[in-house]
């Protein structure tokens, strides 16, 4: 029955011309992700992220502070003994590991084992947190039983995420630095990838690096900031703090403003150590 | 953040204007097949990160774009309806050269959804009997058994189609 085949193809030979916008598509869809990523961002990264890690954790009886095991599932002898980590759960994908893109459209991927990437990015962000963090203002670690926050990789997304509370007293908000291969449509810093385009700026810095800076309402007395900071080599680094809580019966104020401002979270985010790329 | 949208841009570019092509011949309708294309590469766009990891994205896309044409026969509005009068219905033009493709086209609008895809994966977009049971989700038996049951219907229809018109004559 090959005339059936060739008699659609003629059928299909004069299409008419397409009403599809792609670009249009494109721009749609990065406004609902913007939308999700604001609102995961504010309300569920940080209860996902406690329900994830507390759950197994509780269940396995926790453990101690400071305690020198690796995640689970990563091998207890890890290369770097200054960093000791909280036997934590890092996310696994349900099914084996994709192989990587094969379009050639994404820039090298890191060679790094994540298991010696946790460690080194744990490392570089307690030490910056040290020295970079304002006297009055601590970070408690989104994992129960952890008192320092640290990395996990997620394998789904070949990205390092690092959660926790800022802390000032009797005032708080969310913490959280995400660190991945820049894409290659996001390698030039453009304000469409900000979490608010119309409240944005692009800063170039000597070294190369750049930042989109962003600001979100989120509600009167709300907030949220957000820094992608794009470096040389190819890393991106996304950094979120806000002054609000957000649960099922709406969002509670923790603080009267963001206890960073962007150009701390903009420095934080910047600094040498996170990079995909050592 | 975004996936890699060049990436996106690029492989759409690529397969946008055959994927406007199957999904017309799912249809019979250009103006329904881009809204059909165009649900499926908002899904694509989703699940980019993961599908351009696969072997083989236009099996994902293909998939997808069957799953949309299926649910949307399935919507409400595309049930049919009673009429008190016969609607009024546009008449395609028929012209010496394009005869055998709207008779063709008519053929397979006249067919089950399901058989009408089976028809379309197989001798239009070359899929053997196995790969359309896994795009369908189905046997291959179920494949076989459809295949030659709409190409027995269209056979059937394609030979009144011929004979009436001679039989017209003759009378005539």
């Amino acid at each position: 029955m090959d005339e059936i085949g060739s008699e659609m193809r003629a059928a299909v030979a004069d299409p008419p011309p397409s009403r599809i916008d792609v670009d249009g598509l494109i721009r749609a869809e990065g406004r609902r992700r913007r939308q999700r990523a604001w609102v995961w961002s504010g309300t569920g990264v940080a209860a996902a992220v406690a329900a994830v890690v507390a759950g197994p954790a509780l269940v396995a009886g926790g453990a101690a502070p400071g305690s020198a095991l690796g995640p689970t599932g990563l091998p207890s002898t890890l290369p770097s003994p200054d960093v000791s980590l909280c036997a934590g759960v890092s996310p696994k994908p349900s099914g084996p590991q994709p192989p990587l893109q094969s379009y050639g459209t994404v820039r090298t991927r890191p060679v790094e084992a994540p298991a010696a990437g946790v460690v080194r990015l744990t490392g570089a962000l307690r030490e910056v947190l040290r020295i970079r963090l304002p006297a009055d203002l601590r970070v408690e670690s989104a994992q129960p039983g952890c008192t320092e926050p640290q990395f996990q990789y997620h394998p789904s997304y070949r990205e390092y995420q690092a959660g926790g509370w800022l802390r000032q007293g009797r005032e708080s908000g969310l913490f959280l630095l995400q660190i991945r291969p820049t894409a290659r449509d996001e390698a030039r810093p453009d304000c469409a990838h900000a979490g608010n385009p119309q409240d944005c700026t692009v800063v170039r810095h000597p070294d190369g690096t750049a930042t989109v800076r962003s600001t979100q309402p989120a509600g009167p007395g709300r907030q949220q900031l957000t820094v992608l900071v794009l470096r040389p080599d190819g890393t991106s680094v996304f950094g979120i703090t806000n002054n609000f809580r957000a649960g099922p019966d709406g969002s509670t104020i923790t603080a009267s403003a963001p206890l960073l401002t962007l150009d701390q979270l903009d420095e934080l985010a910047r600094s040498p150590g996170l990079t995909l790329y050592p | 953040m975004p996936a890699d949208i060049e990436g996106y841009r690029e492989y759409v570019a690529a397969r946008l204007d055959p994927l406007r092509r199957t999904a017309y011949l799912l249809c019979d309708d250009w103006h329904t097949a881009d809204d059909l294309v165009s649900t499926t590469l908002v899904k694509l766009l989703r699940h980019w990160r993961r599908v351009s990891a696969m072997d083989s994205p236009d099996a994902y896309v293909r998939r997808t774009l069957l799953r949309t044409w299926l649910d949307e026969r399935r919507r409400p509005w595309r049930r049919e309806a009673a009429w008190a009068g016969i609607p009024d219905r546009a008449v395609r033009a028929v012209t010496d050269g394009t005869a055998d493709r709207v008779t063709v086209l008519a053929l397979l609008a006249e067919l089950p959804p399901r058989r009408r895809a089976v028809l379309v994966l197989r001798y239009f977009c070359d899929l053997s009997v196995e790969e359309t049971a896994h795009e369908l989700g189905c046997s291959v038996g179920t494949v076989k058994s459809q295949t030659a049951r709409a190409i027995e219907a269209l056979r059937g229809r394609l030979v009144t189609a011929q004979i009436t018109p001679r039989e017209a004559d003759d009378h005539g």
